[in-house]
């Protein structure tokens, strides 16, 4: 696999460079799951900050709420990991910003809430031949709405029940959102351990 | 059938009759020294290529015949033709002459491109005619086949289809109003039988047999040949006849005729795409945009087509194909 013009294979694990824009409830925890595997290298976009409405789901803590997500994440990754690298971003991604944000990103993994801005960071990343880990329907729980990874290409992955939507009455809770979020991670972990 | 090498036309002890097929303006840019032109357009394609609805489109054999003669072609003539379009002018004139009787006739192998790249002389100018008598005697023969014959004698014939992969499976309709092939027709694009050096001559008669025979043709076998108007249909069967085989006919009306006889049959090949990973079949060629119009609910979602993005603008100029794997990502809210 080549990623911006380099082979997977000759690129050293720390070097890669991972964008995960979004750092709600798969965010966070896409994250989270990339530096318990090792994975310590990293740049968070967000624009928003803990709420206490965030705490049912999210990687965040109360004593936290009102912090931008980005540098609370950071905290929080870093007391699992002291030696975590992780780059901040606290704005919001649009039209007029993507191409900076996300042109040296080798992997993007698109954990945006926002259906358009979701559509906007796909679309950026595949055009620009990035290795993409999107997530579509994250709602209500994986025994009634089961999460499913679909491969498009090898460069272009969705996870989600691709069923439910926030924007019309789905409620978004812990576990399956936990799941999705995994199985984000699970995917460039996947492709690190067993493709190069 | 004679092809004839481009060496063998400065043979001073033979007198040949040199025919170009070109378009007048070619012709008097520069032609063979001593040719005389006959476009083909003039005695091939009367009115429209895709309007006309006639079974066939030769000049008549009275015309023909009485034109050639006026060029100065006699009983004892020997004709050398030769064309710029990889032999298929000069096809044309071998079938039509062969239909009605004018049987010496060579094909100058490569043409007028193989002629001037071998550095032989050229000459400017128009075209200077010395009548001959007209001939005692015609013996027509049957290289043309009616669209009433094919289908009196179609169970009997091998029919193949001389055009390109697209045309044959439908996806290029070529001005037609359907596309497809004829029922039961056997695919030999007649590019296959031009070698694909510079000179663009034909193939050795060994590789022509070898094809057809992959194809299940036999030498005695009754063969009838088309294309979209009669031309490369010609020279697939000026090919065949070349390699040996003896019942070749040209359907001279082909695809133009057929295609608008709405009771004539159409073959076309069944496209299965995948669609988000479910199999759906198409008959006709389509955009991706119109091939997944059932699938696409906001018109926002991301299309991939065999795993490479397209943007919105390319989805309405990519034409699906067999086998093509599409597939379309809806987001929903929520991360």
């Amino acid at each position: 696999m080549i990623l911006n013009g380099r082979t997977i294979e000759n690129i050293n694990k720390g070097d890669i460079r991972i964008v995960i824009v979004g750092c709600g409830g798969l965010g966070s925890n896409v994250a989270m799951n990339l530096v318990r595997a090792g994975i310590l290298s990293m740049e968070l976009i967000d624009f928003d900050v803990v709420s206490e409405s965030n705490l049912d789901r999210q990687f965040y803590f109360r004593d936290q709420v009102g912090r931008p997500k980005v540098t609370a994440l950071k905290a929080n990754l870093c007391r699992i990991d002291p030696h975590a690298d992780i780059q901040c971003l606290n704005v919001r991604i649009s039209d007029d910003n993507i191409a900076d944000i996300l042109s040296s990103a080798d992997v993007v993994f698109e954990c945006v809430d926002d259906q358009s801005v979701k559509e906007l960071v796909t679309r950026y990343a595949l055009v620009a031949d990035k290795l993409v880990i999107a997530a579509s329907g994250i709602g209500e729980t994986n025994m009634k709405y089961p999460a499913k990874v679909r491969k498009i290409s090898d460069k272009f992955y969705v996870v989600g029940d691709f069923a439910t939507d926030i924007r019309t009455g789905a409620t978004p809770m812990s576990a399956k959102v936990a799941i999705v979020a995994a199985q984000q991670a699970d995917i460039l972990l996947d492709i690190l351990k067993y493709h190069t | 059938m004679k092809l004839i090498g481009v060496d063998e036309l400065s043979d001073k002890s033979r007198q040949y009759f040199i025919i170009d097929t070109r378009r007048q303006q070619e012709y008097e840019t520069g032609h063979i020294v001593g040719a005389r032109v006959l476009p083909v357009d003039y005695w091939l394609k009367e009115g429209d290529e895709y309007g006309s609805t006639r079974g066939t489109k030769m000049v008549f054999e009275k015309d023909f015949i009485s034109l050639l003669y006026k060029m100065g072609v006699s009983d004892a003539t020997e004709i050398v033709v030769y064309d710029d379009n990889h032999g298929r002018g000069s096809a044309r004139f071998w079938i039509v002459a062969q239909q009605y009787g004018i049987e010496n006739v060579g094909i100058l192998d490569g043409g007028w491109h193989n002629y001037v790249s071998n550095g032989l002389p050229v000459e400017r100018g128009v075209c200077k005619y010395q009548p001959s008598g007209y001939p005692s005697q015609i013996r027509t023969r049957e290289y043309i086949i009616s669209l009433s014959d094919l289908l009196t004698q179609y169970p009997l014939l091998k029919i193949i289809d001389a055009r390109s992969d697209e045309e044959w499976s439908g996806k290029d309709l070529h001005g037609n109003p359907r596309g497809g092939h004829l029922p039961g027709a056997i695919h030999l694009n007649w590019e296959e039988l031009i070698s694909h050096d510079t000179a663009h001559t034909f193939v050795d008669r060994e590789e022509i047999v070898s094809k057809a025979s992959a194809l299940g043709l036999k030498r005695d076998d009754a063969i009838v040949v088309y294309c979209q108007a009669g031309v490369r249909a010609a020279f697939v069967a000026v090919a065949l006849i070349y390699a040996g085989f003896e019942n070749v006919k040209v359907y001279d009306g082909s695809m133009c005729e057929w295609s608008r006889d709405p009771s004539l049959q159409l073959e076309k090949e069944i496209m299965k795409i995948l669609i988000n990973d479910q199999e759906v079949e198409f008959a006709e060629p389509m955009t991706v945009s119109q091939a997944v119009r059932d699938f696409v609910v906001t018109g926002e979602e991301i299309i991939m087509h065999n795993g490479k993005y397209l943007s919105r603008e390319n989805c309405d100029k990519c034409i699906i194909a067999d086998g093509d794997k599409i597939d379309i990502i809806k987001f929903l809210a929520g991360g």
